[in-house]
């Protein structure tokens, strides 16, 4: 079994040699504990791979991870007093609406990075996704502020459907793109949840935002992708919809939400890919924490045959890399127990 | 014979009533097809114009408004867009009371300084807990994001008994969160101290010394009934 088929068979709920496993770092982990990280990985090779794109020169200014000011390819400025981590927009492009005729988002870029996507694809032996993330509502808060936008949901003002319709429009393109791209998968980001609870009502989420979601998700099927998504914080009101649109991946953060409840009412329906505890167990636990992590991720989201689960982790400033390890070992029996028999 | 009572419960009723569904002014259209109809600015002008005392404005119509909007959102009923709309109703009408308050303070259960701490530049987290504080009738101090030790003791030496927060988002900047709790309990050991954001806990809140830890903004305002004495 290749590491792009162990993905496979894991999404699609067929038998498979072992729990797949994805972990990112961002850079500020990797500076301060460069050879745990190389050692991690070559225990435990990840089962997916970079898809080979490669942002086009002049698209973006600055490092978004460095200190100072990050230019994105929309024009968003991002300000980051912290190394290591991505930063925070602050002076919204299209502060008022009247600003949004004016604004053209970057259709021109749209396609271009992608030479060496195929070639790359065709060379991996895991699992690829799409580089760029679909992100409607993140890309909005970008645009117009987080609360500017927040306040817009709740006035629903014509100016708010067309900064809506602007990115959308841009985001099929986009997706059209790599539809057309030997990727595995797409992808799908935007933060839903607080810790506790959805940051827009259920209701309000799939009267303006599913419809999109809808359009990502057969747009991509008819390519033949799999769909990929990420959120973070407390979405399980909303994972119900995301697997009646066809969603076949969530990467949530498991551990804000009642696991057990999550397992009973969605394992085996959709795919847990991750995350393991960032916010906690990662940072502050112990090996035995990371363990028991895994295990009860293990127990309370694997469907039939143990899959429908990837053992996936995002990797920030801050973890310890004996609990990265833990986790990635403590998967590796698991496997051991369930599929070696 | 108009009963001058009744009418000035039923504008101070309709005050609050706007603050909740977020109506600001009459061309603000929340909720939707209301473009035309009072809202707080006018409603609040017109309570004065009727003689209504601005102390009650602000208590039994702008902050009784805010205060269920803070229990519907603890209840999970309303979410942050709707919380979002209220506060800014809330705040037009403060603002037209102010002037009225210029001679005393405006009046208000104590000081409340918050920041996100130090390397930290989320703050929708820390912008929630003011709006509910502020509903709660607290008199907010907000020193934004990125806030250094220093910002926050200088603050607290410009308002003497005010209760501090603190805002982080982020796993690593807790650790700063800790060095300016840690700051404040040496040259302030009466300050109330409350710590809250997303990978925050009550352990970590022991563990470095704050007074205590709330999970949301509701529960940041139920903990300081608990710990201020209000006079």
């Amino acid at each position: 079994m290749t590491r792009r088929e162990r993905v496979i068979a894991a999404l699609t709920g067929r038998p498979l040699d072992r729990i797949p496993r994805a972990y990112t770092a961002v850079p500020g982990f990797m500076e301060q504990h460069s050879e745990a990280f190389a050692r991690i990985r070559s225990r435990f090779p990840s089962d997916v791979d970079d898809c080979g794109f490669v942002m086009p020169d002049g698209a973006t200014q600055g490092d978004p991870f460095a200190v100072g000011t990050y230019v994105d390819e929309w024009g968003c400025v991002f300000k980051n007093v912290h190394v290591g981590v991505i930063g925070q927009v602050k002076q919204p492009i299209i502060a008022r609406y009247a600003d949004l005729d004016r604004y053209q988002p970057p259709m021109h870029l749209v396609g271009r990075g992608m030479d060496g996507v195929n070639r790359a694809c065709d060379a991996a032996d895991g699992f690829t996704m799409s580089a760029l993330p679909l992100q409607p509502f993140e890309r909005m808060q970008f645009l117009r502020g987080t609360e500017n936008l927040l306040m817009d949901l709740a006035e629903q003002s014509a100016g708010f459907f067309k900064l809506r319709d602007m990115v959308h429009e841009h985001n099929c393109a986009q997706l059209d793109a790599w539809c057309k791209t030997n990727v595995d998968a797409t992808f799908i980001a935007d933060d839903w949840g607080t810790q506790q609870s959805l940051l827009i009502s259920p209701d309000m989420w799939r009267d303006l935002f599913k419809p999109l979601y809808a359009d990502y998700v057969s747009q991509s099927k008819l390519a033949g992708k799999f769909v990929y998504m990420h959120s973070d914080g407390c979405i399980i009101d909303l994972i119900d919809d995301l697997i009646e649109i066809g969603i076949d991946a969530i990467n949530a953060q498991v551990t804000c939400m009642d696991m057990g409840e999550l397992g009973r009412r969605f394992a085996g329906r959709i795919t847990f890919w991750g995350q393991m505890d960032r916010q906690h167990m990662l940072p502050f636990g112990t090996p035995d924490d990371a363990r028991r992590a895994a295990k009860q991720f293990h127990h309370h989201l694997r469907g039939p045959n143990g899959g429908h689960i990837v053992a996936q982790m995002h990797i920030e400033p801050g973890a310890k890399p004996e609990n990265i390890e833990a986790v990635l070992e403590t998967f590796q029996s698991l496997d051991d127990d369930a599929f070696d028999c | 014979m108009v009963d001058i009572s009744r009418q000035y419960a039923a504008i101070l009723s309709q005050i609050a009533e706007c603050v909740q569904s977020g109506k600001t002014n009459e061309s603000t259209d929340i909720p939707r097809g209301s473009v035309g109809k009072p809202g707080v600015v006018e409603l609040v002008a017109a309570a004065l114009d009727a003689g209504q005392s601005p102390s009650a404005v602000l208590n039994d119509g702008l902050l009784s408004g805010m205060n269920v909007v803070g229990k519907r959102f603890a209840a999970n009923e309303v979410f942050i867009p709707e919380v979002l709309v209220s506060a800014r109703a809330m705040k037009a009408g403060v603002e037209l009371l102010r002037p009225h308050f210029a001679e005393t303070d405006m009046p208000s259960r104590g000081d409340f300084v918050i920041g996100t701490v130090r390397g930290d530049l989320h703050d929708i987290g820390k912008n929630l807990v003011s709006i509910i504080l502020e509903g709660a009738g607290w008199r907010i101090h907000d020193l934004g994001v990125d806030c250094s030790t220093d910002a926050f003791l200088r603050a607290i030496d410009s308002h003497p008994n005010c209760v501090v927060g603190l805002s982080a988002l982020l796993t690593t900047t807790m650790m700063a969160m800790g060095e300016s709790v840690t700051a404040i309990r040496l040259a302030h050991p009466e300050t109330v101290v409350l710590v809250g954001g997303a990978p925050v806990t009550a352990e970590f809140a022991e563990r470095i010394g704050a007074s205590g830890y709330a999970a949301d903004p509701s529960q940041a305002a139920a903990l300081l009934d608990k710990l201020v004495s209000v006079n």
